[in-house]
């Protein structure tokens, strides 16, 4: 069984916001909803400045604080690591959000009627497969794209990636290329001190 | 959960993945569509582009919404309110195809049999320009092909002709495999904008991690120049100035070039007369150099020639001479890196430096072999687009540019810039080498484009290209001179204009001259997705079908041969057409589609179909029937449309011999003689017609020159206008088009800057402007509200605006988001650059913080 996780370069990482959008229309999400975010900041003074982009999405720590503070055992993490909502247990009280350090998990407020691209004049159902995929009142977030992943696909915001700053692999292989990344580049996990053990790195480079 | 247990692409939702690709900018990467129940309902990069690879930038991936859009027009309209106006209400009613079309054939018709010109075709389907243009070609009109309002203020047109005419590149790229040193010039390629950005996105990270060094200079922090090893902010429109700063470094501080490739390769040991043209053989008519071994003057391909003097002063004939080499040294004396740093607001010891740096990487004398040729390895590049290029010295800058890379030989070369040359790749056919002219320089392939423009008294093309013989475009001029045909000397007055994918309000300038041009016609049609700016003042709407609903067969790369197709994935979903067979169906009723003059004989030219495969001159055909004979006329018939609908492509990269020094023996111009010629050729016949005493015109013939050189920009100048507002290209946008996606424009409104008038933080400061204020953005030709955003990252006398907002539209999802920078920029001659057909891009304004009511944010 593997161990999925995810190397981000932030040397290689141009802010374009296609993993983004991959995001949004492989899961369906409503507008307010996003699982992978890209956070720009502008470091120095003029004429010495630059621009950092910080691509974020749930960690999918081995030590999930959103998964020891959910009470109705909605949040569980499967055998690869994948740390998952199932929204049929899932009693929308935010205790997870609250306990997550790093913001990834996100109320579903709007109620399903005013989803969609034009407000009432939605597109059909992007998945007809799931159509109750995001209900009202619960509190979700990333799954790395299980189902793709399932399929043996990366997940989305991965394959679109047009500099491939996303590496997603297993890391209990230590040939696979996060694993690799991680060991040669000193792959940093976000607020280590956290404890929470994040399946997600941060190379320089 | 899907229970599919093992990995195919196709069963990601529970539908079918139809191939095709995106047509939502020009480059044309491969997607695939996840179709369910007859619905699209994803799209994904098609891994098999070896292009892209798969990867897909948040336009393509955002494209479903176009598709889906509620406010597409599903069937022809027909105005029936006469009032037109900015925001006036044409009260469209429903009409048949027949009903409209016969109304539009017949206007044509009439037209056609009075006198063609007076048809403004202003056809910007990027993906088939060409083939669109091939419409306004048959039916006789000169101004034919991108825009009413012209591409002069998206595109870089310099690029385009200077690149051509230098080593045959419509289109330059780095060849990222080897480039060490990369410039970027107001350009983002591989960052956002620009050229195969997904592919160029992925290459320059590659070589950005391998240690390619990226320096962009920019008045405003790029998404380049943000993740560059250096940036320089320079002052707007002074680029030229940067680079001739440059190229004074090298040829009189550093003497850093590639002499053995001047003399062998070039034309730097052509001798110039005083009358700066070249001094030719009496006997042969060919160009002379100075053969120092012989100590006398000989043709260029004398057999027995020594070594050509590349410096020097001579007498030929009695006559004095120089080698074209030492004209550029004698001419670029005076800029120095103390002068451009005067200009253009970067330190001359940076600009020292950089050359330096940049000389030492192009590593001239290196080799490298590949495939069992040996080729010089130039690890080095400048490379520029709009930021650079798009001002009245754009065409002076871009000469600069290739100056630049011709000293270094780093053109066509492993790590140089390769041209993406106008053969019939395009189409599907082989690459094919240049030519060269009887005195050995270079002559670029021209397939469906327009490198020159005889000179013609009256006039014919609005544009005034009878003017500006080298211009790439000015279709920023049409509403000019349309209000006042006499003016210029045009001996007619349009009539009609037919828009097919273009917005004038969003594309031109100054708003009043587009509207009153607008007004003046007597039938405006266009063919468009959705309602406009510009439907507002159109007579009859055609609807078209989305990217996702309608065929097309291209080859967008520089270095791949093979097709690319685009396919509808589901039937269209409302009355819609194909805008190619609407152009057609035109053709057909107004009665110029057959005969040799037809566009059916226009398409087989364009498309270079011979037979079996051409199209018959008396058949009408659909737009996928001409695309089928496409396939199979460059395939040998080995492949029909059919097959690129089932495999997408066939694109397979070119050998090393079909992408590297495609000019061959053929000598690179360092001294643009045919400038030269062309502006001594234009000065005669502007006497001659008695232009400037007839019209009052003033033409500006002094930039005709075989060197660049330093010429202002008229808005370099000091005034009440204390800000130069500048336009960009951002990821999130291709022009104005994307400014209706929801998905984009909620990921743009989060952007910090997108939506803003960004301006220095310092400024701010000293000018008591804060973030968030609402202001009003003046100048002689606009006034807009706008957004004050802050940032440490522009030219401090700078405000950036991004392109494609400021929509003024019905479309609730566009309509009064962000600001309009190009209202700002004046429609006249003085701020066009009529070299190589620029519209000045960069506005002088004043930011005024509004008050009151009008304070209160959009």
């Amino acid at each position: 069984m593997a161990r999925w996780g995810m190397v981000f370069s932030l040397a290689r990482c141009i802010g374009c916001n296609a993993c983004v959008v991959a995001c949004k229309t492989e899961n369906e999400l409503p507008d307010s909803i996003f699982f992978t975010r890209t956070f720009v900041e502008e470091v120095g003074t003029f004429p010495e400045v630059s621009r950092a982009y910080v691509p974020t999405l749930c960690n999918h720590c081995e030590d999930a604080p959103c998964e020891k503070a959910c009470p109705s055992g909605a949040t569980y993490t499967r055998e690869d690591g994948i740390v998952m909502v199932d929204q049929d247990r899932c009693i929308g009280c935010s205790a997870c959000a609250v306990a997550c350090p790093y913001d990834a998990r996100s109320m579903i407020e709007q109620p399903k009627e005013n989803r969609g691209l034009f407000g009432g004049a939605k597109a059909p159902a992007a998945d007809p497969e799931t159509p109750d995929r995001w209900r009202a009142g619960t509190v979700v977030k990333c799954d790395f794209c299980s189902r793709r992943v399932d399929q043996g696909l990366s997940p989305a915001c991965v394959a679109v990636c047009p500099t491939e700053a996303r590496i997603f692999g297993d890391l209990d292989d230590a040939e696979s290329a996060p694993s690799r990344l991680i060991r040669t580049r000193n792959g940093a996990q976000p607020l280590p001190e956290k404890n929470t053990r994040p399946k997600v790195f941060y190379i320089d480079y | 959960m899907s229970d599919a247990a093992t990995a195919d692409f196709r069963e990601i939702g529970s539908g079918h993945w139809v191939r095709s690709h995106c047509q939502q900018c020009f480059n044309a990467c491969g997607i695939r569509v996840e179709v369910v129940d007859g619905n699209p309902v994803r799209i994904r990069g098609d891994e098999d582009d070896p292009n892209t690879r798969g990867h897909l930038c948040a336009r393509g991936l955002a494209g479903l919404a176009k598709f889906y859009d509620p406010h597409r027009i599903r069937t022809p309209l027909i105005r029936t309110n006469p009032e037109k106006g900015r925001r006036v209400d044409p009260k469209f009613r429903e009409a048949s195809w027949d009903e409209a079309l016969d109304l539009v054939a017949d206007k044509l018709r009439a037209i056609h049999a009075d006198n063609p010109n007076k048809l403004i075709a202003s056809l910007w389907p990027y993906e088939k320009y060409v083939q669109s243009s091939a419409w306004g070609t048959a039916f006789g009109t000169a101004k034919t092909g991108f825009s009413f309002s012209g591409v002069s203020n998206q595109c870089a047109n310099p690029n385009h002709f200077v690149g051509m005419i230098t080593h045959g590149a419509l289109v330059e790229f780095p060849d990222l495999e080897h480039c060490r040193y990369l410039i970027l010039l107001g350009s983002e390629y591989g960052f956002g904008a620009n050229q195969s950005f997904v592919r160029a996105a992925r290459e320059l990270a590659d070589a950005r991690e391998d240690g390619l060094k990226l320096v962009v200079v920019d008045p405003r922090l790029s998404v380049a120049a943000g993740k560059a090893d250096e940036w320089l902010p320079i002052k707007p429109a002074t680029d030229l100035a940067f680079l001739l700063g440059f190229i004074h470094v090298l040829v009189h501080e550093d003497k850093s070039y590639d002499a053995a490739w001047l003399r062998d390769g070039t034309n730097a040991p052509y001798l110039l007369g005083p009358d700066r043209n070249f001094m030719n053989d009496p006997e042969t008519g060919k160009p002379l150099v100075f053969d120092e071994t012989a100590g006398r003057a000989r043709p260029f391909d004398d057999p027995d020639l020594g070594r050509p003097a590349l410096e020097g002063t001579f007498k030929v004939d009695g006559v004095d001479c120089v080698p074209a080499f030492q004209h550029l040294i004698d001419e670029t004396r005076d800029n120095t890196p103390e002068w451009a740093e005067t200009v253009c607001d970067i330190p001359a010891a940076t600009i020292r430096r950089l050359a330096g740096e940049f000389a030492a990487a192009a590593s001239v004398g290196a080799t490298v072999t590949i495939d069992g040729t040996e080729y010089p390895l130039r690890p080095a590049c400048l490379l520029s687009y709009r930021g650079l290029q798009a001002h009245t010295n754009g065409t002076l800058a871009m000469m600069a540019q290739e100056t630049v890379m011709v000293l270094m030989g780093a053109l066509g070369v492993p790590g140089g810039l390769i041209a993406k040359s106008m053969d019939s790749r395009r189409f599907g056919g082989p690459p094919e080498l240049m030519s060269k002219g009887a005195d050995g320089i270079v002559r670029p392939h021209a397939t469906g484009w327009h490198l020159y423009t005889k000179f013609s008294y009256p006039p014919k093309s609005l544009e005034l290209r009878d003017y500006g013989p080298l211009a790439c475009d000015m279709g920023h001029l049409v509403p000019l001179t349309m209000l006042e045909p006499e003016k210029y000397g045009f001996d007619y007055t349009p009539e009609m204009l037919l828009i097919y994918h273009s917005n004038p309000f969003t594309n031109a300038g100054h708003h009043d001259v587009v509207a009153r041009a607008l007004k003046q016609l007597d039938l405006v049609v266009s063919i468009n997705i959705y309602l406009d700016e510009s439907t507002d003042y159109a007579d009859v709407v055609l609807p078209e079908s989305t990217y996702l609903e309608r065929f097309n067969l291209i080859n967008w790369t520089y270095d791949m041969r093979g097709l690319q197709v685009g396919q509808p994935v589901v039937d269209p979903r409302h009355d819609t057409r194909d805008g190619m067979d609407i152009l057609i169906e035109l053709a057909d009723r107004a009665g110029f589609l057959f005969g040799d003059d037809g566009f059916n004989a226009a398409l087989n030219r364009t498309l270079g179909l011979s037979a079996p495969h051409a199209l018959s001159l008396e058949r009408k055909y659909s737009y996928a029937e001409v695309l089928d004979l496409q396939a199979r006329c460059h395939s040998g018939g080995e492949r029909d449309l059919a097959w690129y609908q089932e495999h997408g492509n066939n694109l397979t990269p070119v050998a090393p011999d079909e992408k590297y020094r495609m000019y061959r023996d053929a000598r690179l111009p360092l001294y643009f003689n045919s400038i030269k010629a062309a502006g001594d050729e234009l000065q005669r016949n502007l006497k001659e017609h008695r232009i400037a005493e007839r019209h009052r015109l003033e033409i500006d013939t002094s930039p005709y020159r075989g060197i660049p050189f330093w010429q202002p920009s008229p808005v370099h100048g000091a005034d009440e206008f204390d800000f130069y507002v500048i336009s960009y290209k951002s990821y999130m946008t291709t022009y104005g088009d994307t400014a209706t996606n929801p998905l984009l424009m909620a990921l743009s409104e989060r952007d910090p800057h997108l939506m803003k008038v960004v301006i220095n933080a310092h400024t701010a400061k000293q000018k008591g402007l804060r973030d968030g204020d609402v202001v009003w953005v003046e100048s002689l030709y606009a006034r807009e509200r706008g957004v004050i955003g802050l940032t440490e990252g522009i030219h401090p006398e700078t405000a950036a605006i991004s392109g494609g907002f400021g929509r003024f539209t019905r479309h609730p999802v566009a309509d009064g988001k962000g600001t309009l920078q190009n209202a700002h920029l004046p429609i006249d001659l003085a701020h066009t650059g009529m070299l190589g057909g620029t519209m000045e891009t960069v506005a002088r304004v004043r930011l005024v913080r509004a008050r009151g009511r009008d304070a209160r944010a959009h």
